[in-house]
């Protein structure tokens, strides 16, 4: 079986102990699979993590947040 | 955007942030794959609906056209310059549609709804889909009431009820946006809201038409729709169906709409280019093979509804503009055959002083009649006849000079009563006004008058029914017909006020 291709994305370098954090928690949503994780590094996130598997994408970074909270501001107005 | 003072602006923000959700939920992307003409090649998106709108990040947005396998093909509304390839774009699971509320009478708009008038933003009372089904067959009612244009030549011969789809045709420059123009002036006094859409037109006609609207009063009850040359083929092609989605909003609350689309040979181009772009097959004159769908779906949605659906209607006149009068080209026979009738203009005829230029054996309504005034059919029956003879004798008139006194006569008429078809296009006539102008044309009232004179003569004429003769004018309107009475009275006004002006008349020798 073809192993699930996961992107994750932050501001700073995971630790391993994040990583295996991160690849529990897929392992629960999408059991008996196997994970393969491509980390990559972008100061431009500020914080938090960006996980895109397929064409699903999962935005919990502070540039994300802050981009969401603009936009819904500007419709407010 | 509705100006605020500073103070409850900031004390507004706090709140705002605080209430806003912006928790983390699983998004749909895709990365865009290539980018250029306005069409963008995104992969991913998966489960991405055909016409959803797509986010391309700083505030643009595109539209989801093309789903193949393993890509969509998306068509950029505004510009997207900030876009390369790896770029992530997002699903927003919105089909498009346009906020609508009476405040939008008046306004200008593009086709996403955002007002380009200056003005400020438009509340959304309700949100119109752009792409919606046609009503069906039960709500409909069949065509009863008449639609004034105010232009005698239409009103008496190619009458046009509410709910019907009367094509404007003719080559550039014949007077067709004209044609639609005084017919938006002449709903004034009718208790009809215009929707005037302008597809791929230059801006400065565009100012130019606003601003005769606003002359005239007219955006009292208008709403312009706008994409003009040079926004994105994309909005262009859109246009039609966001003025269309602003008439049903008032269609809904039982009103009589006009709208009109200037012109749909633009959209039809707009539409090919995107098609093109997309690499769709191509077809005749290469246009898409569902050109002629576009135009129809676009079409079936003009309707008169029956009284249990509101008694609302959509009347449209889409424009087409052809090359060398040649209607038998791909989108003139195909609106044509989508069409309830067709108004021809020509450019001989525009050429000659006709103005406007309408060529009545060639143009028909085929559903208009079963709604004209009474008094209008009465006078225009005889027209049609006074007018076809004319045409046939003029084509034997041009090689004798000897005519017999019955044949000269005719042609006289004919002349005559096509010279009271001559019209200002700002200057829409009501349905007496017109009944009276005809009269004296087919009673032979006007046989004695200079053919040159004939315009001043209407001017004058009218002037003095106004004044000297209103309770004639009143019973046309009141009755809708011509009595006997009135029609007596209509005869003694017209000789009493030519036997005033001897200066009109033909000098007998």
């Amino acid at each position: 079986m073809q192993p699930i291709e996961v992107h994750v994305t932050t501001a700073v370098e995971l630790s391993t102990a994040q990583r295996s954090a991160i690849t529990d928690a897929l392992g629960k949503k999408y059991p008996k699979q196997k994970i393969s994780l491509e980390a990559t590094i972008d100061p431009e996130v500020i914080g938090g993590i960006r996980i895109m598997i397929d064409s699903v994408e999962y935005d919990a970074t502070v540039a994300g947040k802050l981009e969401r909270l603009s936009h819904h501001l500007q419709q407010a107005l | 955007m509705p100006k605020q003072s500073v103070k409850p602006f900031a004390l507004d923000l706090e709140s705002l942030i605080t209430t806003e959700s912006i928790s983390t939920n699983p998004q749909s992307v895709g990365t865009v794959l290539s980018y250029g003409d306005g069409v963008v090649q995104v992969a991913g998106l998966d489960d991405v609906q055909a016409g959803e709108i797509v986010d391309l990040g700083e505030n643009q947005l595109g539209l989801a056209l093309n789903l193949e396998k393993d890509r969509t093909g998306v068509v950029v509304l505004g510009s997207a310059e900030h876009l390369k390839a790896g770029a992530t774009v997002r699903r927003t699971q919105r089909i498009l549609s346009v906020g609508v509320s009476d405040e939008i009478i008046g306004r200008t708009i593009d086709s996403l709804g955002r007002p380009i008038d200056g003005g400020s933003a438009i509340s959304a009372d309700k949100h119109m889909l752009l792409e919606k089904k046609a009503p069906g067959i039960m709500p409909r009612k069949s065509v009863s009431q008449p639609l004034q244009t105010g232009i005698k030549a239409i009103d008496a011969m190619i009458p046009i009820g509410r709910g019907q789809r009367e094509l404007i045709i003719g080559d550039r420059s014949t007077g067709k946006t004209s044609v639609a123009l005084g017919t938006i002036l002449n709903q004034n006094d009718q208790d009809v809201i215009c929707v005037y859409v302008c597809i791929g037109q230059r801006r400065s006609k565009l100012a130019e038409i606003t601003q005769v609207l606003e002359a005239h009063g007219a955006l009292d009850y208008s709403v312009v729709v706008a994409a003009t040359a040079s926004v994105s083929a994309a909005e262009q092609f859109l246009a039609p169906y966001a003025g269309q989605a602003v008439a049903e909003y008032f269609l809904e609350k039982g009103k009589d709409v006009l709208i009109i689309f200037d012109d749909l040979t633009k959209h039809a181009q707009a539409y090919r280019e995107i098609s093109l772009l997309l690499r769709r097959p191509s077809g005749r004159e290469a246009y898409p093979g569902d050109v002629f769908y576009l135009h129809s779906r676009l079409l079936e949605r003009a309707c008169r509804l029956n009284e249990e659906n509101g008694g609302g209607s959509i009347t449209a006149l889409p424009i087409i503009e052809t090359q060398l009068n040649d209607v038998s080209a791909f989108i003139p026979t195909n609106v044509i055959s989508i069409t309830d009738g067709q108004i021809y203009l020509e450019s001989d005829l525009f050429n000659a002083g006709m103005k406007p230029a309408i060529n009545v054996g060639l143009s028909v309504s085929r559903v208009g009649s079963s709604a004209q005034a009474k008094a209008t059919k009465q006078v225009a029956g005889t027209m049609k006849l006074d007018l076809a003879q004319y045409r046939e004798l003029q084509a034997f008139a041009q090689f004798s000079s000897d005519l017999d006194d019955k044949t000269k006569a005719q042609l006289d008429r004919g002349e005559r009563v096509y010279s009271v078809l001559k019209q200002g296009w700002d200057t829409p006539l009501k349905m007496e006004e017109q009944v009276a102008v005809i009269f004296a044309a087919v009673q032979g009232l006007l046989d004695t008058i200079k053919v040159e004179s004939i315009q001043t003569w209407e001017a004058e004429y009218l002037e003095y029914m106004h004044s000297a003769h209103p309770e004639i004018l009143k019973s046309i309107a009141k009755e809708a017909k011509l009595t006997e009475e009135t029609e007596a009275a209509l005869k003694g006004a017209i000789e009493t006020f030519n036997s005033l002006h001897p200066e009109l008349q033909i000098v007998v020798a």
